[in-house]
């Protein structure tokens, strides 16, 4: 079964490259175009992944995952924040927040997809 | 006068009853005395009265004390010495000192008594006058005098018109060292008698005498020995009709104790009175109710008076006068009277011209011999220092003023750069974030064009597509350089604290920049002291500077080799990064580490970079407790060497190491 990220981010620009990437990989991607849509997506897509920009508009990508931990259905899903914060403590936030990666932009673009997996749970059977 | 006996007996008895100093003389156990012509005329008898007892003359209280001592001696045969009030001629008592001694006879029998009377506290001068007596024989003169003088403090000495000395005795002999013998028949000044100073004095005295006028002198003497005499000289003349000088008649009396005594006294006063007129303050002794009985020079000075009289004659009431506050003055006293000592007290005093003074005023009650109350005080003028206690007060208060403001400007300055601050961060951020999203889809879109993905890209498309993402590469190191400078200006660059292998470092970063060398077709060797480097720090930071250089020597090396070699002991590393390139020239190596350097200069950039690497790698060495230099031969290569401690200095903060973005291999997830 083809795996799954939901990607939210808010530039379209971004959307449309970072889902290239993650599609070259393999990947199926459901996005979202802030925040405040993410958490009834990721019910509905039930996705294995969240790719969750940080910086947005209305709700930041802080307030989505905190959510995201707060929906016992939702809680297992790892997140991976994207993010051009590059000020020292962004990561660790992210990471005491319960993110499972923390990736910075500009993405690599030749490495993103695959630190993308790795911070994913195994799929089902592929052991 | 008109019968002036030529013997010797007639002139000393002439001489005895002329001596200035009074004389009784009795016969045995003290009976029936004879008194010299000094003592009547001292007690007002007459010469038909002459042998009036002495005791009836003496005052009441003293009279039987002194009857008692007088039994007493003249039972024992014993010298005696007393003092005791007398009636004087004018009905007055004044005290007289008596000095008797008994006559003895051959057999040692008391045969009578020699006394002499001092009035203690004569000041008057006796007048000595020429006066016939009985004509007695010599030998029996001489003896009365010998027995008479024996005891008495009185030289006699006679001479005739031409001063030679016709007569040592009495006290003469043991006064001034020389025998009768030795001076009879000399000039009264051949023989170093008369002191040189007074010379002058006792000439004039003698020459008086000549002409009729008796003296009496104080002048200085030489004993034999050398040592100095002060006596007291009563001169007088016998005379013939025709008023010449028959004879000389002087008598000396050592005063040498007094003189000292008074030397002294003067010597003392001196000194007390140099003390109280060169005071620094204002010194007075005044009564209770408001004169100043003495006051000194200062004192005077200070209310502007020429002199202490004028002070003294000026004030009438002191508190009325001089106080600012009059009713204080009383307040004072009345302390000092509690006190029975001295009081301080600041009393403003004010002068004539209506000027006024501070002053520090020390006062104390003094009773006075008369029984008087006086008060007796010191006066420091402390206007001055008033003045400058004040000034100083206020320099004080105005630094403290000024402090206050510069510390509140401070505050406000230190307010704006926090602030200032905290929008450079903001900026920093935004900036970043800004720069980086663009920078994501082109670096992203650029790699997707060249590997195809969105359809096929001929050759051309290739290299050009490779030229918008080395440029993008480029943009983005110099984003992230920049941040990592003002991260480390700002003193905000954290250093983590983890294990971590440096030799892992070498090798990850000789693998990253391999491809890099095989463009260039140059080697890159690595030479290891040791297998494993243990190191405890930044393991980033570490990785950062090494690549900064190894990226450099790459950089600027056409041909050769680039070497890495790294030891690590006694818990240093060491570091050196070596090439075979086109070196750096002597003038430009100063200058390397700086910041927005680029030793090649500006007008042709031939070597891309933003002139940040080196200063950054200083920057963190510096902050690690490590250092950086440079060796090079312009032409021939450069060899960058760096150590830094093996264990990071704990104090770091371990937190957030921050994250490199895409730039090469560094970054990623």
């Amino acid at each position: 079964m083809e795996r799954k990220a939901l990607l939210v981010e808010d530039n379209e620009n971004n959307r449309y490259l970072l889902t290239l990437l993650l599609q070259e990989a393999g990947l199926a991607v459901v996005t979202a175009e802030d925040g405040g849509s993410t958490l009834e997506i990721a019910r509905r897509e039930q996705p294995d992944v969240v790719l969750l920009d940080i910086q947005m508009p209305e709700m930041d990508g802080y307030e989505v995952a905190a959510r995201l931990k707060a929906d016992a259905e939702l809680a297992r899903i790892p997140i991976i924040g994207v993010s051009s914060f590059a000020m020292p403590g962004d990561r660790e936030k992210a990471l005491r927040l319960g993110f499972a990666g923390y990736i910075e932009k500009p993405v690599d673009p030749e490495h993103f997809a695959e630190t993308v997996v790795s911070l994913m749970k195994p799929a089902a059977g592929a052991l | 006068m008109n019968d002036v006996g030529n013997s010797r007996g007639e002139r000393v008895w002439v001489a005895l009853d002329d001596l200035p100093v009074m004389l009784w003389t009795s016969g045995a156990q003290g009976a029936a005395g004879h008194w010299n012509a000094a003592a009547r005329r001292w007690f007002g008898i007459s010469r038909e009265q002459a042998y009036a007892p002495v005791t009836e003359f003496i005052h009441a209280d003293d009279r039987e004390a002194t009857r008692a001592l007088w039994e007493q001696a003249v039972s024992a045969g014993r010298p005696l010495s007393t003092r005791f009030r007398a009636r004087a001629a004018s009905g007055e008592y004044r005290w007289l000192a008596l000095s008797g001694a008994p006559r003895l006879d051959d057999d040692g029998r008391q045969t009578g008594w020699a006394c002499s009377l001092v009035d203690i506290r004569a000041e008057e001068t006796l007048l000595l006058t020429s006066r016939k007596s009985e004509p007695n024989e010599l030998d029996e003169t001489s003896e009365r005098l010998k027995a008479l003088f024996g005891n008495s403090p009185v030289a006699i000495i006679e001479w005739d018109p031409d001063r030679r000395i016709t007569l040592w005795m009495g006290h003469a002999e043991s006064l001034f060292g020389w025998s009768a013998a030795e001076v009879a028949g000399k000039r009264l000044d051949e023989f170093g008698f008369i002191h040189p100073h007074d010379q002058e004095t006792v000439t004039r005295a003698l020459n008086a005498l000549e002409h009729g006028t008796s003296s009496v002198v104080c002048n200085r003497n030489y004993h034999k020995n050398g040592s100095v005499i002060y006596c007291e000289w009563y001169n007088s003349a016998l005379r013939d009709q025709s008023g010449r000088l028959v004879w000389g008649l002087s008598l000396a009396l050592d005063i040498t104790a007094r003189h000292t005594m008074e030397e002294a006294l003067r010597t003392s006063e001196e000194k007390f009175r140099s003390i109280f007129e060169g005071a620094p303050v204002g010194i007075f002794q005044s009564t209770v109710d408001g004169r100043f009985r003495s006051v000194n020079s200062r004192l005077a000075a200070m209310f502007h008076f020429a002199s202490p009289e004028e002070l003294i004659g000026a004030v009438t009431d002191i508190g009325a006068d001089l106080f600012v506050h009059p009713e204080k003055r009383q307040e004072i006293i009345r302390r000092a009277k509690e006190a029975g000592g001295f009081v301080q007290s600041e009393v403003e005093y004010r002068r004539g011209d209506g000027s006024r003074f501070l002053s520090n005023l020390y006062i104390r009650i003094i009773g006075h011999g008369n029984g008087e109350t006086l008060l007796e005080g010191f006066v420091e003028d402390i206007t001055e220092r008033k003045r400058a206690e004040e000034a100083l007060r206020e320099a004080h208060n105005v630094l403290e003023r000024r402090v206050e403001e510069r510390t509140a400007e401070l505050s406000a300055a230190n307010e704006r750069l926090t602030e200032l601050d905290r929008l450079k961060s903001q900026f920093l951020a935004s900036m970043s974030h800004e720069l980086r999203t663009p920078l994501n889809s082109i670096i992203g879109f650029t790699s997707l064009l060249r590997r195809g993905v969105s359809g096929p890209v001929n050759d051309e498309q290739r290299k050009q597509l490779g030229i918008v993402h080395g440029s993008a590469g480029h943009l983005l190191g110099l984003i992230n350089d920049l941040l990592d400078v003002s991260r480390i200006e700002a003193g905000r660059a954290d250093l983590l604290h983890e294990p971590f292998d440096f030799v892992e470092v070498v090798n990850e970063v000789a693998r990253v920049l391999q491809p890099m060398a095989d463009r260039k077709g140059l080697r890159v060797t690595v030479d290891l002291a040791q297998p494993a480097i243990p190191m405890v720090g930044d393991r980033k930071r570490a990785l950062q500077i090494l690549l900064n250089l190894v990226t450099n020597a790459l950089k600027f090396t056409e041909h050769g080799t680039v070497r890495i070699r790294a030891e690590g002991s006694a818990n240093v590393l060491r570091v050196e990064v070596a090439d075979t390139g086109i070196g750096i020239k002597a003038e430009h190596l100063g200058m390397l580490f700086e910041a927005f350097r680029q030793v090649d200069g500006s007008a042709k950039r031939v070597y891309e970079g933003t002139g940040l690497g080196l200063y950054l790698c200083r920057k963190l060495l510096t902050l690690m407790g490590g250092e950086i230099r440079v060796e090079s031969e312009y032409g021939k290569g450069s060899r960058f060497l760096y150590s830094m401690p093996l264990e990071l200095a704990p104090g770091s903060v371990e937190e957030a190491g921050e994250i490199h973005g895409a730039k090469g291999t560094a970054g990623g997830g």
